[in-house]
């Protein structure tokens, strides 16, 4: 019985990321998915952070929701470090479910706006928060604290070493 | 390029073991202010993720990277001086040792980069992590440098740490000599983030007076964190370090 690629990813859409509002599609984690004839499923995800303590939770909430599905045999789930994940990664939907959540998303074509009152007049409170990938911000305008997930671009490692 | 040597895998995960495990000790009852509590706490994780990668680098299996982690002699680990002090009371040594230990371990996995196998992309992400520590413990630097006293507390600390930071660049077995150059590396952005906040830098390589930390000879910091560390894993011998 051939496994529909279809349903695989309708399940990975359903699974919700331990600590954030959204599901590890919307948050871009997830990279590739592969099906063999013998209905072998390999998921490829990617990490936003080495650190992040969900990466065991997040293993094993794609293996419930793909072991699950009429024709798989087996759920093999694997972490990628290259290409990195970053914050465009995340999809509009993702976006937007994070912003109702008190979450901003920062994007290099448009400005940082507070996800309460939609100001631009926001600060930088902390490069740390309370998940690896977010970091604390305070918005002048609503006086509303908020947390913004943080981008990496800029950490990159410079070719210096080659 | 060929493989990672493993002695440098090791003596990296003890390194980021040892941070880890010393600031998460500090979570929830240390800090200026709630942020800094947060910040250490992030901080400390991300060394400990890095550390738990890398010893499954090492590892076949997670039983075998348990008992790395929790049944070895204190002469087994190979982590560095820089790592092994430790002044839980003194925010100043923590500053300084946090910046001067993420600069060296920056430099580190910049120079790991070089090796495709056994962590296609591993490298690249530890380094962007580092660079946030970087970022957060250079302006604690900038901060104490502002008055009279928090200048001569980041100097008293440099002081203490700066004999001790060159223990990490003592080279592990097999690990090929372009590994020079990541001190060489260090030395000159040190000298630029503590020469901005007024520390006088020593000229010169300072002489160790003990055997390395990565040929088993340590300081008696890191003996008291890994009994703590032990007695844990005893009281809990079923429990998988995750």
């Amino acid at each position: 019985m051939s496994v529909n690629k279809g349903a695989i990813m309708s399940a990975l859409a359903a699974v919700d990321d331990p600590e954030l509002p959204i599901s590890i599609v919307q948050l871009g984690i997830v990279k590739e998915v592969d099906i063999d004839d013998q209905g072998q499923v390999h998921v490829i995800v990617t990490p936003t952070f080495c650190g992040c303590p969900a990466l065991a939770v997040i293993e094993q909430r794609i293996r419930e929701a793909v072991s699950s599905i009429a024709g798989v045999s087996s759920v093999c789930v694997s972490w990628l470090f290259e290409p990195d994940w970053d914050i465009d990664a995340i999809e509009e939907e993702g976006i937007n479910a994070l912003k109702a959540f008190g979450i901003a998303v920062p994007s290099p074509t448009r400005p940082l706006l507070c996800p309460y009152c939609d100001s631009p007049d926001t600060v930088r409170e902390s490069a740390f928060g309370p998940t690896l990938c977010r970091s604390l911000y305070y918005c002048r305008s609503c006086h509303n604290p908020f947390e913004v997930m943080k981008p990496l671009g800029t950490c990159r490692r410079s070719a210096k070493h080659g | 390029m060929a493989g990672c040597p493993e002695s440098l895998m090791l003596a990296w995960a003890d390194d980021e073991y040892v941070v880890g495990q010393q600031l998460i000790t500090l979570t929830g009852m240390y800090g200026p202010d709630l942020e800094e509590a947060i910040a250490i706490g992030s901080i400390g994780q991300d060394h400990l993720g890095h550390a738990l990668h890398l010893y499954r680098l090492v590892c076949p299996d997670e039983l075998t990277v348990n008992r790395l982690i929790y049944e070895r002699e204190t002469t087994a680990y190979r982590s560095c001086h820089l790592c092994d002090i430790w002044r839980p009371d003194d925010w100043a040594f923590i500053v300084v040792r946090q910046l001067l230990y993420d600069l060296a371990d920056y430099e580190r996995a910049c120079w790991a980069g070089r090796f495709d196998d056994p962590w296609p992309g591993l490298t690249g992400m530890m380094a962007r992590e580092t660079r946030l520590h970087i970022e957060h413990w250079s302006e604690w630097c900038r901060l104490l440098a502002q008055d009279n006293y928090g200048h001569a507390r980041l100097v008293e600390a440099f002081n203490i740490t700066w004999p001790l930071a060159f223990d990490f660049f003592v080279a592990p077995e097999q690990v090929p000599d372009s590994w020079s150059a990541c001190q060489d590396a260090w030395v000159e952005v040190v000298q630029a983030i503590f020469g901005a906040a007024g520390v006088p830098i020593p000229e010169g390589t300072p002489t160790a007076h003990i055997a390395s930390g990565r040929s088993g000879r340590h300081l008696p910091e890191l003996a008291h964190l890994l009994s703590e560390a032990h007695a844990y894993h005893l009281s809990r011998p079923a429990w998988q370090w995750e």
